[in-house]
């Protein structure tokens, strides 16, 4: 299930972006917004949680990469 | 000679040596063939060898058949009949007396017959000798018959006078103990010349002369072929024609060799199997010829031209053996003028040692053997082998020489050059060692050379290659900046997306409106915003913040709109 639900970045974006499309639309029930936005909000929080994944990854690697150019430097 | 008279069916005649039966002895040939009788078919009569028996045993036969002797008068004894031994007066007393004509109208033919008859037995009572040309000569059986020929002078016709005649076995038999049956065969050929002694008588069933052959002068004949022999030579001497074949020149190496002979003879293989003992390097033209006989003149003439066109060396014309009758054709014209103009030489081994034809005596060497003919061509060759020896051991004795010459020579040459070798290989080897010294100090040089270069690359190479990787390294640091700030941008970027993804789903959350009390009213799932949309009684559905609620509409009251 987790795999199943595991998915891309971009996917996430596009998903939220439809669901905000769906939900802004006057035909929708009101039901279903809801679910729509719990969705969302869901959807979102995800996204949050990768970005600052990610940010720190990539200041983990900066500073190891830092780390490694000291040593030539002082030679 | 006895003679009957004519009328009869068969009849016979009596000779010294022969019983003639003559008429129509068709029917009874068998009987007359058993007597001994031999058919003379140009007289149409059978011939009966004469004694006691044979004519009782004719006279019989005649008898049976109405037939009997022939009248007529014959000599008692033949010695009576030798004309040395006759007188004319004799001869005269011996002539028969003429017989009167039997009818008044004339002589019949058989009386006619019988006159001659007498008369010719009359002038020639006893045998005589004759001349002529032997022609048509045939043995049947025991008994020779031939033609006696003559070209008749006396009335210039080319037309030859021809009398028939015959030697009976008995008088055969004793020719051939008499002068010998070669000599003899010798002498009776066609084309011969004879002087013979003859029985001279009328054979009246042809009506022709016949003459019975008691006796043949041997010496007339080769007297005669001598005569001509020596004639022709005469006339060959005459115009020089006997020292022209001689005087050919005879090539040093006759390799090609003209042979006639007649095919299988003994001549034949003798010359050939003595050519090849002797060694004999050369061609033989070998053409057959028949060496007896009257074809010899023509096919030895013709043969002779064909060696000739051949280019022939030397011509052998060579017989082994054959009576000496058979030269005389060699002592012929035709034969003498060919090899007389003939361009080649022309070696003859033709006759015996004491035999010489004319063609042995014009050609240009006579051998008497077809064996000493061989040997003759082999001598030509025996100057040529002994100088070719000569030569030989002259070449072995100079060649010799001419090797010691060479290998002292040799030797000289190898010491020569053993010595020069030496040399030369003790000079190169200095100088090799000179170079190899050389080399080897060039070569240290040019290594300390090269390392110099080499360690002066090494400093720029290992220059060069800090310099590279200092600008490789700012490049990559460059690189990595670039990229935490992109990431930094990006991040934001998508930060802010999100951000404003969640305020357009704050805007949308319907639950702040459900906090105050606010709801969206649905008919069978559209959204009722106004009341015309539903009507009483309908079932409408709402959310509250905590749950759903169905509804029934009882009531529906209209809102004034404001004017302003």
């Amino acid at each position: 299930m987790k795999e199943k639900e595991s998915v891309t970045y971009r996917h996430m974006l596009e998903k939220v972006e439809s669901i905000i499309t769906q939900v802004s639309s006057s035909d929708v029930d009101l039901d279903e917004m809801v679910t729509k936005v719990e969705e969302g909000y869901q959807v979102i929080r995800k996204m949050r949680e990768r970005l600052l994944e990610t940010k720190g990854k990539i200041e983990k690697l900066r500073s190891e990469f830092e780390e490694a150019e000291l040593p030539k430097e002082e030679q | 000679m006895h003679v009957a008279e004519v009328g009869i069916l068969i009849y016979y005649e009596c000779s010294e040596y022969a019983i003639t039966i003559s008429g129509k002895t068709y029917p009874y040939r068998e009987a007359i063939k058993a007597l001994g009788g031999r058919f003379v078919g140009h007289d149409k009569t059978w011939q009966v060898t004469r004694s006691e028996a044979n004519l009782a045993q004719v006279e019989a036969l005649c008898a049976s058949l109405g037939g009997g002797p022939l009248p007529g008068a014959a000599p008692s004894t033949i010695s009576d009949f030798a004309p040395e031994n006759q007188s004319p007066e004799g001869i005269e007393a011996n002539a028969p007396p003429p017989v009167a004509p039997p009818s008044p109208v004339g002589l019949t033919l058989s009386q006619l017959l019988q006159q001659i008859s007498g008369a010719v037995n009359a002038t020639f009572p006893h045998p005589v000798w004759v001349t002529g040309e032997v022609q048509n000569l045939n043995f049947r059986g025991d008994t020779l018959y031939l033609s006696l020929a003559e070209q008749d002078a006396i009335r210039h016709v080319s037309q030859s006078i021809t009398v028939n005649a015959v030697i009976w076995p008995s008088v055969y038999q004793k020719l051939c103990q008499q002068h010998g049956k070669e000599a003899l065969q010798g002498v009776l050929q066609d084309g011969m010349q004879i002087l013979c002694r003859c029985e001279v008588s009328l054979y009246k069933g042809r009506g022709s002369i016949s003459l019975s052959l008691l006796d043949v002068d041997l010496s007339f004949t080769k007297g005669k072929l001598a005569l001509e022999r020596e004639k022709l030579l005469r006339e060959l001497r005459s115009q020089g024609l006997d020292r022209t074949n001689k005087s050919r020149e005879l090539a040093r190496m006759p390799l090609r060799i003209g042979l006639l002979t007649a095919e299988g003879s003994r001549a034949e293989s003798d010359f050939l199997h003595q050519l090849e003992e002797g060694g004999f390097p050369g061609t033989v033209l070998f053409l057959p010829t028949p060496m007896q006989g009257e074809k010899v003149p023509k096919a030895v003439s013709q043969a002779i031209d064909q060696l000739v066109a051949a280019d022939c060396d030397l011509i052998v014309i060579t017989r082994g053996g054959g009576s000496a009758a058979d030269l005389r054709w060699f002592d012929g014209r035709e034969i003498a003028y060919k090899i007389a103009t003939c361009p080649i030489p022309v070696v003859a081994a033709i006759g015996h040692h004491d035999d010489v034809c004319v063609a042995e005596e014009i050609c240009f060497l006579r051998m008497k053997t077809p064996t000493a003919a061989a040997d003759f061509v082999i001598s030509c060759f025996q100057p040529i082998w002994t100088r070719l020896d000569e030569c030989r051991e002259q070449l072995l004795v100079r060649t010799e020489r001419c090797l010691q010459q060479n290998e002292s020579q040799l030797t000289l040459l190898g010491r020569t050059l053993h010595h020069g070798w030496q040399h030369s290989l003790t000079r190169t080897q200095q100088n090799l060692e000179h170079l190899q010294g050389e080399l080897l100090e060039r070569f240290l040089r040019e290594i300390l050379r090269l390392d110099r270069i080499f360690l002066r690359l090494e400093a720029t190479v290992a220059l060069a290659s800090l310099t590279t990787l200092h600008r490789r390294e700012e490049f990559l640091r460059q690189k990595a900046r670039q990229l935490w700030e992109g990431f930094q941008l990006g991040w934001h970027q998508q930060l802010a997306k999100v951000e404003h993804a969640e305020k357009g789903l704050v805007a949308c959350d319907p639950s702040p409106w459900c906090a105050k009390g606010w709801t969206k009213l649905t008919f069978n799932g559209t959204t009722v915003r106004s009341i015309e949309g539903i009507s009483i009684g309908a079932k409408v559905s709402t959310r509250l913040l905590d749950g759903n609620v169905h509804l029934r509409v009882e009531e529906i009251h209209p809102v004034e709109k404001n004017k302003n």
